[in-house]
């Protein structure tokens, strides 16, 4: 554990600490108070005197063992005064130490994932980086103390206060870059606060970054409120930035993966249509190649990119800046899918780690359907043959059959679901209301006004919302309907389909519950022989338990996670690349945060599995350079929490030593013989 | 807390002096009297210059001896004076001499004392003694005698022993030497002590059975221990308080510290015995989980009781 943690464990467990503090002094108090003796009469005092005799005889050593219990006593007690009396009077009373009148220097280096860009002189900018800060100490004043922070998403200590150059030195050696973004915020809040009661303090930004409009000033948060001095010391191409000019044009090659996006076929879910964003960062066309790879087992770079994983290679033009590619018959029957996208000539991409997108395919769980069938000569125990049809090429169904006249709605509420197992309801000409709670897909031509519709002749059936998740792939060019229902949308509909001019046949309902409803009779079309019909029954049932997205929302890289999932178990977090380690766990959702770019795996002792793709953060990206001197200005000035905190090692340290002596005290208690 | 006072039934302790008691008393006397040889006179042997027929011993001569006890022909043979001595038949006293000190009453509450065995020991003792036509006394101490018992005779005198066992008031600190050399101001008639007590007494034991023994007395001691005080479950600092004296003294009680407070027991125990057999005297050392009529056979087998 490193200088960092300690530091951030001590912080943010600030008020746990001090209940602790509250609880274990009061234990010690009561130790410290509790009854010494005890009367026990004996019947004859001589036998114990005899006993005794030899111990008599160490008069003075007795008195001296006597004598340095109280010692120990009297410093228990002022330890723990110590302790309850620093966050009360913080360095005024005992935290305020004579500081040698030399200067003291936060260095913040940048490992965030652009730092990885191979377009510095010395190799990656990091490289160039480490190069610059250790001509930098060696160019300082030797008696200058040096904190460094290695910042990305959180900002770690690598070498506390010191001026040993060569320990410095070793520190610059361990900076290593992540696939984390940068939060520069965290990182000069952690600077200024280390900074408090420091002479001359000065912050030292060592990043890819854009230039800031020097001077900045930063209040720290000291009783001097001297002023904190930063200087930037760029690398990359915010080299030959300066301030005031524009910022220069980036001439890098580099093809990058953005959203990554998968839709798996309702009737097929083994393939799908892949979407990739591809951003290509120099000035001209790239003939690129998708690299695609499928694993139930890969969890990074690498191990996507193990020849077993690699599923197809897409050839693909990528035009300057952002562009996407349409990959059609995709197989998808991996549980998790990568894309790398290069150049297909081999050209140089400073940015290897941008190049590789990762997703988890959402699992599509069986669903219990109820089938209501209420139309005239259709059989209620075997349902619409039409509807029924459709639920069998959807696949991962089980349907039930009633009858109208047996239906009871309570019977299907949703929080009985556990015991019925219905997910969703669908009411086929059958009038009737849906179970509170569930789902329901309603085909009903009955209700004004309905009207007779045939395609090409009369009145066209149109989908007017292609991109709602019920309609995707569907078309309704050349089918006929006998009849249709006009449904009067109501506020929050979204309206499906309209038969033009008149009015509204397929709306999608979303108040707290959802609810497809078609104003059709399967007994009254064709589009239930057609291929369209399937579609439009599995892409319902996905909508309506809100299975439509095939892939797991992904998390950010470096920012902290909060994953449901039910943690009735114990859970091991396995980072990419990386030894399993316990999950943390709050209420029902799985916690982590990471900078590494992958597939995050959560595991439990039941064998239960939830894994997540990452993505990297926007703001990283080689080419672009951002002025960071606006985020410093904004800091709050002088923040009061900010005593405390650095207050609380301390007296954590006064209450430690408490702790101790007091062990030592309890442990030899029974040997300091006090006769 | 202080125990309940004892119940009495015309002036005998009920609690201690029950009818089992007496039934088992009873068969320890018969017991008593197949061990030992019977007769309508006092049998047991005092070894004492008298007039009985059965040679004992020689001593020296000195002057104002009666020159009849002269034995003329050792000196004829040595040219020395000697006198014969000769063991004499008499009715021998019995005085059971019971610790009451405040250390005698020590026991948790409901249990036995050390002085409730003492007192039943004793009177199982006296009854032994009545039926063999001793004279028997009781003299409890602590620091000195209360009220001295004169002897008794006969086993009619049973209950009279019974009753003033019965009223031996506990209580007061022990001075075994102090409280002998009180009772022997009242010239008793020279016989066997059977001095019961714990003997913790800070002066020791061998200057008052020295003294029992120049004064005549055949001393027989009986420590009685009760070791379940020695299981302390206690630790950490304590005041110790001595019951009798009430000194106080503050000790760290430790597993060592108790380990060797047992030793120091059993050492007591050992500079008992060692007191005892410097004068001759048989000693007994009794746990108070003995039961009494146990007591009184080991009292048996170790001699010197009936004759």
């Amino acid at each position: 554990m490193n200088a960092l943690h300690v530091h951030e464990l001590l912080t943010n467990s600030a008020d746990l600490l001090r209940v602790s503090a509250a609880v274990l002094a009061a234990i010690v108090l009561l130790y410290l108070l509790r009854p010494r003796q005890r009367r026990v009469e004996v019947p004859f005092g001589g036998l114990w005197q005899r006993v005794l005799a030899e111990s008599e005889s160490r008069v003075v050593g007795r008195n001296l063992r006597r004598l340095l219990s109280f010692l120990l006593m009297l410093l228990i007690a002022g330890l723990l005064i110590a302790t309850l009396a620093e966050p009360l009077f913080g360095h005024v009373t005992f935290g305020q130490r004579p500081e040698p009148a030399r200067p003291h220097t936060v260095v913040i280096v940048d490992v965030s994932a652009s730092m990885q860009t191979e377009d510095g002189q010395n190799g990656t900018r990091l490289a160039e980086a480490q190069a610059a800060l250790r001509a930098w100490l060696l160019a300082g004043p030797p008696q200058e103390d040096v904190l460094l922070l290695a910042a990305s998403g959180h900002a770690e200590v690598l070498a506390g206060w010191g001026s040993d150059r060569a320990a410095l030195n070793d520190a610059v050696d361990r900076l290593h870059a992540t696939d984390g973004g940068l939060d520069l915020r965290r990182a000069v809040d952690t600077a200024q606060q280390a900074l408090a009661h420091r002479l001359s303090p000065r912050i030292v930004l060592v990043s890819d970054a854009g230039p800031a409009e020097l001077p900045l000033d930063v209040t720290p948060p000291s009783a001097a409120q001297e002023q904190v001095a930063i200087e930037h010391l760029r690398v990359g191409p915010a080299r030959a930035w300066q301030p005031g000019q524009p910022a220069p044009e980036p001439t890098l090659t580099n093809l990058a993966v953005g959203e990554l996006r998968v839709r798996a076929d309702p009737l097929d879910p083994g393939r799908g249509t892949l979407s990739v964003q591809i951003r290509n960062d120099s000035k001209a066309p790239v003939a690129a190649q998708l690299l695609l790879a499928g694993s139930d087992t890969a969890f990074d770079a690498a191990t996507f990119g193990a020849t077993d994983a690699l599923r197809r290679i897409v050839d693909v033009d990528a035009p300057p800046g952002l562009s996407t590619q349409v990959v059609p018959g995709v197989d998808l029957t991996a549980a998790r899918f990568a894309v790398q996208v290069r150049g297909k000539a081999g050209q140089h991409d400073v940015a290897p780690w941008d190049d590789w997108g990762f997703a988890v395919l959402a699992e599509r769980r069986e669903l219990g359907v109820l089938v209501v069938s209420g139309a005239p000569g259709v059989d209620p125990s075997a349902g619409n043959l039409y509807l029924a049809a459709a639920l069998f090429a959807h696949g991962k169904v089980k349907v039930q059959h009633v009858a109208a006249a047996d239906y009871r709605p309570e019977t299907f509420a949703a929080r009985d679901r556990a015991r019925h197992g219905i997910d969703v309801v669908v009411l086929d000409q059958a009038g009737f209301a849906l179970p509170e709670g569930t789902p329901g897909l309603i085909l009903s031509l009955a209700g004004a006004p309905t009207e007779t519709l045939r395609l090409a002749e009369g009145p066209e059936l149109a989908v007017r919302n292609e991109d709602h998740p019920a309609m995707r792939g569907i078309s309704f060019a050349d089918t006929n309907f006998d009849k249709v229902r006009l449904i009067p949308p109501r506020p929050g509909d979204t309206v499906l389909a309209v038969a033009k001019p008149r009015g509204v046949v397929m709306v999608a309902r979303q108040d707290g519950v959802r609810t497809i409803e078609w104003g059709i009779d399967l007994l009254e079309t064709d589009l239930g022989a057609r291929y369209a019909m399937p579609l439009l029954v599995s892409n319902a049932l996905l909508w309506l338990v809100g299975q439509e997205e095939s892939l797991v929302p992904p998390l950010l890289v470096g920012r902290p996670w909060a994953v449901d999932a039910p943690v009735d178990a114990t859970w091991q977090y396995v980072e990419p690349g990386q030894k399993p380690r316990p999950a943390r766990t709050s209420g029902r959702q799985l916690l982590g945060q990471s900078e590494r770019h992958g597939v995050h795996v959560w595991q439990s002792d039941g064998d239960r599995l939830v894994a997540r793709a990452t993505v990297l953060a926007p703001t990283e990206n080689p080419t672009l350079l951002r002025p960071w001197g606006q985020t410093v200005r904004t800091l709050p000035a002088a923040p009061q929490v900010a005593r405390e905190r650095l207050g609380l090692p301390r007296w954590s340290l006064w209450l430690l030593a408490a702790m101790v002596i007091l062990s030592v005290e309890w442990v030899t208690y029974l040997r300091r013989r006090t006769v | 807390m202080s125990a309940p006072a004892p119940s009495h039934h015309e002036g005998i302790r009920d609690d201690l002096f029950d009818p089992a008691f007496l039934g088992r008393v009873e068969q320890l006397a018969l017991l008593a009297r197949r061990m030992a040889s019977s007769g309508t006179r006092a049998n047991r042997r005092s070894r004492i210059v008298g007039s009985g027929i059965e040679f004992a011993d020689h001593r020296g001569y000195t002057p104002g001896d009666d020159l009849r006890n002269v034995d003329w022909k050792l000196f004829a043979r040595t040219e020395r004076l000697n006198l014969r001595l000769y063991e004499e038949e008499e009715d021998l006293s019995v005085y059971f001499l019971i610790d009451r000190s405040t250390s005698m009453t020590m026991a948790p509450d409901g249990e036995k004392t050390l002085l409730d065995r003492a007192l039943q020991v004793a009177a199982a003792l006296s009854y032994i003694a009545l039926s063999n036509l001793d004279r028997v006394a009781v003299v409890p101490f602590a620091d000195k005698i209360a009220a001295p018992m004169r002897p008794v005779r006969g086993r009619a005198q049973f209950f009279k022993i019974l009753r003033v066992l019965s009223d031996v008031p506990p209580g007061g600190r022990t001075d075994i030497q102090a409280a002998f050399n009180g009772w022997l101001r009242t010239q008793p008639r020279p016989g066997l002590a059977v001095v019961i007590s714990d003997f913790f007494d800070s002066k020791g034991l061998g200057d008052a059975l020295r003294l029992l023994t120049y004064r005549g007395f055949e001393p027989m001691v009986l420590q009685l221990v009760d070791r379940t005080l020695l299981d302390a479950d206690v630790q950490g600092d304590l005041a110790i308080v001595d019951c009798e004296t009430g000194e106080t003294r503050e000790i760290v009680l430790t597993p060592q510290l108790l380990a060797r407070y047992r030793a120091a027991f059993e050492m007591l125990g050992h500079d008992v015995q060692r007191a005892a057999s410097e004068v001759g005297a048989r000693c007994l050392q009794i746990d108070l989980s003995v039961p009494f009529d146990d007591v009184v056979m080991r009292v048996f087998r170790a001699g010197g009781f009936l004759g």
